[in-house]
């Protein structure tokens, strides 16, 4: 059976949308974890991506291209509108009433694993070199050193709300950075 | 199975979430069933959509979604709609034709975080008795650009025929400079299909809508590679070929050949490749009215066609359906 199939079949059982999940969601989670370098983002925007997922399954057309692509593309709307409002969007899940699970330390363990961040890191840190020194420094205490917010705000002398937004800005930069970096 | 414990917890919670008829449920459409189709195509998620009170482009505003709720609050179920070219009340009471609705039953009001909802007027006196705020101005506004937008984009694909997407958008962005939108400009924005496309095909006749394609942020115009205009409407748009395959298949019982057969024939004026794929529905692949009938007799049906591009070639895949065929 087809992504599409299974998107398709979704409009009338939600076991088919059940499969889709199990097939795309660690894939789509790793995708949005190295973007985001933030586990409970990453989860937030996996559980928004699918709600709006299943709302929209009736838009669904079958032109021939895999259903993953689909649910990449809503992914990426939800981390766009993330990178440029720095809150996930949450509407879809509250419309539905999904109960997001609390994140534990084990799977975000496995999160980074599957993400291959060491990997990702190194990139990062090539990319790093390109950007204010400001954001710069709220990215690498977040990123590199993995400290929480409320720290970040106490070494760099200013709210968390102010930390979280210069940690966001630079890494929307650094993503787009190494966006091109990976096109070039 | 995942091996992160929180992606089972979640797609648990998704499950239950969705097993919920409350919130799952749509409101009941008891047309035929492509312009049950038809109207399916329009919905949208909010999450993902323009929400009207939230967004600071006049035309993302216009093209924001409409919650219309069969009840005087907002709560309960819900059918998510955007069209600009109507207005909140109007777009609401044609969603439900069959429920004995009429403009008149309903108030449209802003629902802050929400966007745009529309509810039945019954004793309850105006928005703001319910929680509610009026509509925007701005919304009204937004509306107008959005179809403005809108018509200048689809009158263009209508005429552009089949161009390639980079040409398509270069072509468009100097039709919006010319018609005064100065600072909006069209994308190519990947496809597999050869023609640029903007619009989706969406509503009972079939208008192009562009909704999907606008980032107002941006103020772009997204232009996808997709199947030429023509082919999509050939077979979607009610009265066309494909929909009237799609009934005439429980009319009579076919064999596969004979199926494959009369399906060639309704589709040659198109002058495009077939390919068919003959497979059983799977077990929650529900099937009803005589269509439903002739499958279980063992006839084969008609399930639906689109357009593919298999090494660039546009081709048409029609998808049979048969109890006895392997499942698909």
């Amino acid at each position: 059976v087809t992504d599409a199939e299974l998107i398709v079949a979704s409009r009338r059982d939600p076991r088919a949308f059940r499969e889709l999940y199990d097939r795309w969601a660690d894939r789509l989670l790793a995708y949005l974890y190295r973007r985001v370098f933030d586990a409970e983002v990453a989860a937030d925007l996996l559980a928004e991506t699918f709600a709006v997922a299943y709302e929209r399954r009736a838009r669904f057309r079958d032109v021939g291209k895999p259903g993953g692509a689909w649910l990449y593309g809503i992914a990426a709307k939800e981390l766009s509108h993330w990178f440029r409002s720095q809150e996930v969007e949450r509407r879809a899940v509250h419309r539905l009433g999904i109960q997001v699970p609390e994140l534990d330390e084990e799977s975000i363990a496995r999160i980074e694993a599957l993400a291959d961040v060491a990997a990702h890191r190194d990139a990062l840190a090539d990319a790093l070199g390109q950007i204010s020194g400001g954001e710069r420094e709220a990215v690498e205490l977040r990123v590199v050193a993995e400290l929480p917010y409320a720290e970040i705000a106490v070494r760099l002398e200013c709210s968390e709300n102010t930390a979280r937004q210069r940690v966001h800005r630079g890494l929307a930069r650094l993503n787009n950075l190494m966006q091109l970096e990976a096109t070039s | 199975m995942s091996e992160i414990p929180f992606v089972n917890q979640l797609g648990d919670a998704l499950d239950a979430a969705i097993a919920q008829p409350r919130r799952a449920a749509r409101l009941r459409f008891s047309r035929r069933r492509y312009l049950t189709v038809a109207l399916a195509a329009l919905a949208v998620a909010g999450g993902g959509a323009a929400i009207a009170g939230m967004l600071d482009d006049p035309v993302e505003i216009g093209f924001g979604a409409v919650g219309c709720f069969d009840s005087t609050e907002p709560d309960g179920n819900v059918a998510v709609i955007s069209d600009p070219t109507k207005s909140p009340v109007e777009l609401c009471a044609a969603a439900v034709p069959n429920a004995g609705v009429e403009a008149g039953d309903l108030i449209a009001c802003s629902w802050q975080g929400h966007g745009i909802v529309v509810v039945l007027r019954g004793h309850r006196g105006g928005c703001t008795a319910r929680g509610l705020t009026p509509v925007p101005a701005s919304y009204a506004l937004g509306r107008r650009r959005a179809v403005a937008l809108q018509a200048v984009a689809v009158a263009f694909e209508r005429d552009a025929g089949c161009l390639a997407p980079h040409e398509f958008a270069r072509r468009l962005s100097a039709r919006l400079r010319r018609g005064g939108w100065k600072r909006w400009r069209a994308v190519a924005a990947g496809g597999d299909g050869p023609c640029g496309r903007v619009s989706v095909l969406s509503g009972s006749s079939m208008v192009g809508s562009i909704g999907p394609a606008v980032d107002g942020g941006n103020r772009t115009i997204e232009v996808k590679g997709r199947a030429p205009l023509r082919l999509e409407l050939a077979l979607s748009q009610p009265g066309s070929p494909g929909v009237r395959l799609f009934d005439a298949s429980g009319a009579g019982c076919f064999t596969v050949p004979g199926l494959e057969r009369h399906v060639r024939a309704a589709l040659a004026p198109l002058k495009m490749p077939i390919r068919f794929r003959v497979t059983s529905l799977q077990s929650f692949v529900g099937v009803t009215g005589s269509r439903g009938d002739r499958y279980a007799e063992g006839c084969a049906i008609f399930e639906g066609a689109a357009a593919v591009f298999p090494g660039g070639r546009t081709q048409i895949v029609v998808d049979l359906g048969q109890r006895d065929a392997p499942e698909r």
